[in-house]
């Protein structure tokens, strides 16, 4: 699979993950919700993997069962030669080190009651032996100072930062244990365009300098496609169209990623030539009951009976990257 | 790395025009400032009162019986808030009750919430049937009236303070482990809980380092507004002869033993009753403003 | 500019008090907007793009907010000046709002169907069986489907996108002149955000009213305003013909802004974002208050601050609040 014969970092084969549904009275599971049906991928050293897909789509729940937050229904997740869904807790955490994730929301995902040097050096009091105690300080302020902040902050608590400067906080814990794998969880979502382009160079700074591996979660096209090398789409659980950066954008072949493509709001319209613009009606359909076959195929134009019987697989089609439809074929552009 | 410093040096409040504004002095300061006051002079007057104005259980003086507040004793010293029906000076005894009435609720609060946050944090950290059994047992605490506990274990282990303490603890952690259940709930399922966790944390470290600072404010404010019900518990039990011993006379004692007197001697219940009374609406005051200002989601406590 | 705006905001002020003192949210913003046209106000959070549509609505969060300074007139009456009471009929009649987040503008308690109907039963004295038929065709109007069946559901059955309908229709209902949408498409996914914005943009053509869209996303509102206003720290930073404006951006922050979004077409290079965060309100920089963030600043800028003008070369609608408009203008030039 692998394109240059080396180990991926990451390998996620078949990967379920679901929740139990309650009945609101008395707590019974009365069905389940698969948020990830079936996910495989690999994550090639030093690449990134940009991970799109609506609310829904299981792309946050994917990214949480890869990191241990969410346990795997079935499936297998390698890490590094690791299997970690059989891991005993303490391989766990250690196989943790080296996996860290940016979140979202940079307001409620830094402890208020830490200074931003406490928040920094809590992984090293988790695991000792990393950064001696002694050197607690100095590391805490190197590493704010490598994303951009005022080592002289230190001592001051998140509410004090601005938006963009606590999602740098939030991003010089991730880096504190060295990690190999960052996932980035909406890791810009939250900002102000301005804020959120600066995050993203001092992203690709810290890439470019340590070698980082990331995992690209967002449901902004436009900034998935300036942060990725390979692009994965999800829809309702599953992946629908998996890709070099170029060929999703340029040359998609499933109807989901071409609607997605041209929903896309694109600051001069006028100054391209005119879109072919796919309105999907419906939403997104209640991962408690899936439909039959592909998941897609209830807001697809495309969909025929064939599509409620057999569930397309995410396979190579047309000669190109894998692609789950039946009837992926490019878009009209390049036909 | 040009523009990725440009945060640097700058200032770190964020343009906050949200319509979210705090207005410019804290809800509740003057209350917060006047039960304070009223409970520091309590305070004070528990520690050093005693110590002021001696206090002898066993002394009787015939000839200085019932003397109302203002009278000068045989030996010419002045009771203030006059004398009881053993001639014993009324003030010492008031100052003595401070001491214990504040030592119960304290102690008694701190035992509760002891229980009742381990209890509280147990049960909604682990969840699932733990949380079930360990709240079922807190429904049976509540549906058990505390009178009759304290009937029984005073029949049982005689009156005591430690007794009044341990039925009294007993009565009131229901409600720290509810708080503290609740705020556990609230809190493990924020990203700053699982972004510690994807450090690599265990339990014990997410309980200790983002959990427990979390219930923090909420338990003080509690144990704020359950202190008066604690002190007023006490002082019931003791009336009803069910709390401490007579040697040992809180409000609730000086209360019950003027109570054949009042006719004659009002100030004997009357006194202690109104002492009693300040020093619970000053708790009940300075619990409902920090609870104002801390967390007002507590609101119906 | 024969015909006189529906909406003229003329200086208007609005000022918070917060824990650090008082701080000037809106400060000095003048804008018109004209029958029919679509208005985009674009800004970053803290830029008061929405207070702004708070002042208009008249749901400043009270006490904390007040209007300082200006006139709001609409329609030729000012709003500021008039009896609250008529002002208040007004709003609910010929200006309604759409705000950011359905679900919480929804009351959980009641059925869609009655929360649009009761548009109608209270503004127009309808009965219920009127407000229950006319809000059934209000769903069937902004795309519900099977608008008849789904009328007695709550809430929380619809998606976000339906949410956001419902919430178009019960602005819709009295059929006003102008919309306000805050941030109508934030909180919804790529492929629903479009469904709304085209909604939005039908109805507005079909029902001829003035729409205005306020956002911090230049691209979603770029297929439909006419015109744009970019506001910074309160202020009003650039305003004219969206065209014009995104194509010859003559003040340094909106340049800024859109160098910052990422492309979906063309090479992938490094972006060249505005330097630096917002200002603190609490403490505005003297002067222009972009000047610590601006690569044209100069020691007038640290000084003067820039007001809302023509600038040469440009077409007269076209204004900018920066000294070297010109400059910035010229500048795009070169690089293009």
């Amino acid at each position: 699979m692998s394109a240059n014969g080396s180990e991926p970092l990451l390998s996620v084969r078949d990967l379920h993950t679901t929740f139990p549904l309650r009945s609101a009275l008395l707590r019974r599971v009365t069905g389940h919700v698969q948020a990830v049906a079936g996910v495989s991928f690999d994550l090639r050293r030093g690449e990134t993997l940009g991970l799109v897909g609506e609310s829904g789509s299981g792309k946050s729940t994917l990214a949480r069962t890869v990191i241990g937050l969410e346990r795997a229904a079935s499936g297998t997740v390698t890490f590094d030669g690791r299997e970690l869904t059989s891991a005993s807790p303490a391989e766990l955490r250690a196989a943790r080190r080296d996996v860290q994730m940016i979140f979202q929301d940079p307001y409620s995902s830094l402890n208020p009651r830490r200074t931003a040097g406490q928040i920094v050096a809590e992984a090293w009091e988790i695991h000792p032996g990393v950064v001696p105690r002694s050197r607690w300080r100095d590391e805490a302020r190197d590493l704010l100072a490598r994303v951009g902040l005022d080592p002289s902050h230190a001592d001051r608590y998140p509410h004090q930062f601005s938006g963009g400067q606590r999602q740098r906080l939030g991003i010089a814990r991730a880096l504190a244990l060295r990690p190999k794998l960052v996932i980035c969880d909406e890791a810009v979502s939250a900002l102000d365009v301005s804020i959120q382009a600066q995050v993203l160079n001092l992203l690709a700074d810290l890439q470019a300098d340590l070698g980082l591996t990331y995992l690209f979660i967002a449901h902004d096209l436009s900034v998935v496609r300036h942060v990725s090398d390979r692009v994965a789409v999800m829809y309702a659980g599953r992946v629908v169209e998996l890709a070099e950066q170029e060929e999703i954008f340029r040359r998609p072949t499933h109807p989901y990623t071409q609607a997605l493509l041209s929903a896309v709001p694109v600051p001069r319209p006028w100054s391209q030539p005119p879109r072919e613009r796919i309105l999907l009606t419906g939403d997104v359909p209640s991962p408690a009951d899936p439909p039959s076959g592909c998941r897609f195929r209830t807001r697809c134009w495309k969909a025929r009976d064939e599509c409620a019987e057999v569930e397309p697989a995410l396979e190579p089609r047309l000669g190109l990257h894998p692609s789950a439809c039946h009837f992926a074929e490019l878009p009209a552009a390049h036909r | 790395m040009t523009d990725t410093l440009t945060d640097l040096g700058r200032r770190p409040a964020a343009p906050v025009p949200e319509p979210a504004v705090r207005s410019r002095s804290k809800p509740g300061s003057g209350r917060i400032r006047f039960a304070s006051a009223v409970i520091g002079l309590y305070v004070l007057v528990a520690v050093f009162g005693p110590w002021l104005v001696g206090y002898d259980p066993v002394a009787t003086s015939t000839g200085d019986r019932l003397l109302p507040p203002g009278s000068r004793t045989e030996d010419g010293s002045l009771a203030i808030f006059g004398t009881d029906q053993v001639g014993q000076d009324l003030l010492a005894q008031v100052f003595q009750g401070a001491r214990i009435s504040i030592a119960v609720g304290v102690a008694t609060l701190l035992l509760a919430g002891l229980i009742g946050v381990t209890v509280g944090v147990v049960a909604g950290w682990y969840g699932r049937w733990l949380d079930g059994a360990l709240m079922r047992l807190a429904d049976v605490q509540l549906t058990f009236p505390s009178i009759l506990l304290a009937i029984f274990i005073a029949a049982l282990l005689g009156p005591s303070v430690v007794n009044v303490v341990i039925v009294l603890a007993i009565s009131n952690w229901v409600t720290f482990a509810r708080v503290a259940r609740s705020q556990v709930l609230v809190t493990k399922n924020r990203d700053f809980v699982d972004a510690t966790r994807t450090l690599g944390a265990r339990s014990w470290h997410l309980v200790r380092h983002c959990v427990l600072p979390a219930c923090a404010a909420p338990v003080l404010v509690v144990a704020t507004v359950e202190i008066g019900h604690v002190i007023l518990a006490e002082a019931s039990l003791s009336f009803l002869g069910l709390g401490t011993p007579s040697s040992s006379p809180s409000w609730g004692v000086t209360i019950a033993n003027g109570r054949n007197y009042l006719g004659d001697a009002w100030w004997i219940s009357t006194i202690p009753g109104i002492c009693l009374a300040l020093l619970v609406v000053s708790f009940g005051l300075l619990g409902d403003a920090l609870r104002d200002r801390f967390d007002p989601k507590l609101k119906n406590l | 500019m024969t015909e006189s705006p529906l909406l003229s905001v003329r200086d208007l002020s609005v000022r918070f008090r917060t824990g650090g003192g008082h701080v000037r949210a809106v400060d000095g913003v003048s804008f018109d907007v004209r029958r029919g046209e679509t208005l985009a106000v674009l800004g970053e959070s803290g830029s008061g793009k929405s207070v702004t549509a708070q002042a208009v609505m008249g749901i400043l969060p009270k006490p904390a907010g007040e209007i300082a300074g200006g006139t709001i007139v609409y329609d030729g009456r000012d709003l500021l000046a008039e009896d609250p009471n008529r002002v208040r009929r007004l709003r609910g009649d010929e200006i309604a709002m759409v705000f950011q987040d359905p679900l919480s503008s929804l009351n959980p308690v009641f059925r869609v169907g009655w929360q649009i109907g009761e548009m109608f039963r209270r503004h127009r004295g309808a009965s219920r069986r009127a407000a229950r038929a006319a809000a059934v065709e209000l769903m069937e109007r902004v795309g519900i489907p099977a608008a008849a069946r789904r009328v007695d559901d709550f809430p929380h059955q619809f998606s976000g996108g339906m949410r956001q309908r419902i919430m178009i229709a019960m602005a819709l209902a009295l059929r006003p002149r102008l919309l306000i949408a805050d941030e109508p498409t934030t909180a919804l996914d790529v492929t629903v955000q479009a469904q709304i914005m085209r909604l939005l943009a039908d109805l507005r053509r079909e029902e001829g009213m003035a729409l205005v869209l306020i956002t911090h996303d230049l691209g979603v509102v770029a297929d439909v305003a006419d015109r744009a206003l970019l506001m910074y720290a309160g202020r009003a930073v650039e305003t004219g013909g969206i065209r014009e404006v995104y194509d010859h951006a003559a003040h340094p922050y909106t340049r800024g802004l859109m160098a910052s979004i990422p492309d979906l077409d063309g090479p992938r290079e490094r972006l060249t974002p505005v330097r630096g965060a917002p200002p603190n309100l609490l403490a505005l920089p003297s002067g222009c208050s972009f000047h610590p963030r601006c690569p044209h600043a100069t020691d007038r800028c640290r000084a003067d601050d820039p007001v809302l003008r023509a600038v040469d070369g440009r077409p007269a609608e076209h204004r900018a609040a920066c000294h070297h408009a010109e400059e910035v203008v010229a500048g795009e030039r070169e690089r293009v």
